[in-house]
């Protein structure tokens, strides 16, 4: 267990290379539940790798990463998320030639219907379940404002739309803890507001999420605590303005 | 109809049910979930040898004229049960070395390796298939059955593959329209997305290969028992893109739309050649049959990468009280 009973994730020495050039350099930082984290610093900080480590698409070196207690370090992409770590990606990351319906109806965690014996024996039993999912994932479209859309392959829609189908499919698996890298890269400017309120929801309802970004006004809009990181290490741990008055802070993102 | 018509016609009624048979194993692996199986002729061969071997009885039965591995005489339907359970075991080693660790595109090119070097084995050890020469006077189930014709046997044969080509035909709607079959599209669609979701690509990736095999294997099987010889010349590495270029004249993903370019691809083209005014000389009609084929893949990627019947958009219906609710809020934006 961490020594922090509200931590969800307990982050300790975690590392990883590429070739010699540490990317993440003995990382450690806890995520309280239910807190809307921010991770900020400069390009090439190592945010990504960290968010990709927790995730489990990228392996450690070395450390340890506690859910719940539980260690999930090293666990490939997949097994994290049943554990109930759920992504989103840097580029939004859609199913491009399946239906918005359909992207969503893939973020519920696997179940029984998708096994290949029940493809083939006992249809009615996932049916009535299948239409439970696409009923769940209508009301969210209606909420992310994308009701009209659902028949629409997901490739056709724009960035920020797309980003709000990778944010709902996310949503439909209920998860532990929502990591978000960068959710507003390739958002337009009419879509932004509307992500923006998206995420300030999820924490008012209690999710615990981790957002990544390297833009200041956002994560100092939404997030609390946040955590800087720069050159593969943790600067530091806190709130927003103590974060703009550290002086290791101001000279990584001036270097940066 | 004169007997010859017959026979010529039910021909190709076998070779359509073989194609569309071994396209929609094809299918399943490349057109839903994104494999590039570029060995997927191997597995339809050795479906039609492992037929071929579970139905002639011993070599030395036969004379000894040619060498096999082992033979076994078993009644129908298990010689070419035993060719699909074959052909999916050999697709699990297969998989199971080439699928997990590659990325795709690597993957594409060990199985097109693999495919050539099992080419080169069953050519030079004779002991294992009778090389070069290939298998003959394979025993076809229907020709055991003395109380009809040659004729109506021909076209019990002929039933014998529609009605497998019907189940197997149920069995790939089964499979595709279902919450399996969604996660195999994503896996296809978005290979990080889908395992980010807890569903693992690789697993997926080699259960359709497994699948497919089998599916292979008994195309092979059927087209082995009706022709009655195999031989390596049958299953050399291109004939692996007439099913490719089935399925992307047909349509990735759609079983109707492959089961039209395997018709219209693994059979059409050939007859159509024939008919061609560039004369008779056997090998010319063989080349230009490759260049139609490979000319009608190019045309399709270009111009109508989604096939002659696209892969169809999946619709699920709505609530209607929440449809009836909507309803204004839908027509606002179309309108």
């Amino acid at each position: 267990m961490s020594e922090d009973d509200g931590a969800l994730l307990s982050v300790r020495d975690l590392a990883r290379s590429y070739g010699g050039v540490h990317a993440v350099n003995g990382v450690s930082f806890d995520i309280p539940r239910g807190s809307l984290t921010g991770m900020i610093g400069p390009n090439g900080a190592g945010k990504s790798t960290v968010l990709g480590m927790i995730a489990g698409a990228i392996r450690p070196d070395r450390g340890s990463i506690l859910l719940e207690g539980q260690e999930i370090a090293g666990l490939p992409a997949h097994k994290a998320s049943r554990r109930g770590v759920i992504r989103t990606f840097q580029a939004a990351s859609v199913f491009p030639r399946m239906t918005v319906v359909e992207n969503l109806l893939l973020g519920v965690p696997p179940w029984d219907g998708e096994r290949l014996t029940g493809a083939l024996v006992r249809r009615r039993r996932w049916r009535g379940e299948e239409r439970n999912q696409i009923d769940r994932a209508r009301s969210l479209l209606e909420r992310l404002g994308l009701w009209s859309l659902g028949d629409a392959y997901a490739g056709e829609l724009s960035g920020g739309q797309k980003r709000l189908v990778e944010i709902g499919r996310a949503m439909m698996s209920r998860p532990k803890l929502l990591l978000l890298d960068e959710p507003m890269a390739g958002v337009s400017r009419t879509l932004a507001p509307t992500i923006e309120a998206l995420i300030a929801e999820l924490r008012d309802e209690g999710m615990t999420v981790l957002l990544i970004e390297h833009e200041l006004a956002l994560v100092e809009r939404l997030c609390s605590p946040v955590i800087v990181l720069g050159q593969g290490r943790v600067l530091m741990q806190g709130k927003m303005d103590e974060a703009r008055a550290n002086p290791e802070v101001r000279r990584a993102y001036l270097v940066g | 109809m004169s007997a010859a018509t017959q026979y010529y016609i039910a021909t190709i009624c076998v070779y359509v049910g073989v194609n569309v048979i071994g396209a929609w194993g094809l299918d399943l692996q490349f057109g839903v979930t994104g494999v590039l199986n570029f060995a997927f002729i191997l597995f339809q061969a050795v479906g039609a040898y492992t037929a071929a071997m579970l139905s002639l009885g011993p070599a030395s039965a036969s004379g000894g004229f040619q060498q096999y591995l082992f033979g076994v005489h078993l009644p129908f339907p298990l010689p070419i049960i035993g060719a699909m359970l074959v052909g999916a075991a050999l697709s699990a080693v297969v998989g199971l070395i080439t699928l997990r660790r590659l990325r795709s595109d690597y993957q594409a090119m060990v199985m097109l390796v693999v495919s050539v070097v099992a080419t080169v084995v069953a050519q030079s050890v004779i002991g294992l298939v009778n090389g070069d020469a290939g298998l003959s006077l394979i025993p076809n189930p229907v020709m055991g059955l003395t109380a009809f014709t040659r004729q109506q046997q021909t076209w019990l044969f002929v039933a014998l593959c529609a009605a497998l080509m019907v189940i197997v035909g149920a069995f790939m709607y089964a499979l595709v329209y279902s919450p399996y079959g969604r996660v195999l599209r994503g896996t296809r669609e978005n290979e990080p997305a889908i395992e980010a979701m807890g569903r693992s690509a690789a697993r997926a990736r080699l259960q359709v290969f497994v699948i497919g095999g089998a599916l292979g294997a008994l195309s092979g099987a059927l087209l082995a028992e009706f022709i009655g010889a195999w031989a390596p010349s049958e299953w050399l590495y291109p004939e692996t893109f007439v099913f490719f270029t089935a399925v992307i004249v047909g349509g990735r993903g759609s079983i109707s739309g492959v089961a039209l370019g395997a018709a219209l691809v693994g059979v059409g083209i050939q007859q159509a050649v024939q008919y061609m005014p560039i004369g008779s000389n056997p090998v010319v009609l063989a080349s230009m049959e490759w260049v139609i084929t490979g000319l009608l893949t190019m045309t399709f990627l270009w111009f109508r990468p989604q096939g002659l019947l696209p892969e169809q958009r999946r619709r699920f219906a709505r609530r209607r009280e929440r449809e009836a609710r909507a309803l204004p809020r839908e027509q606002a934006v179309s309108r």
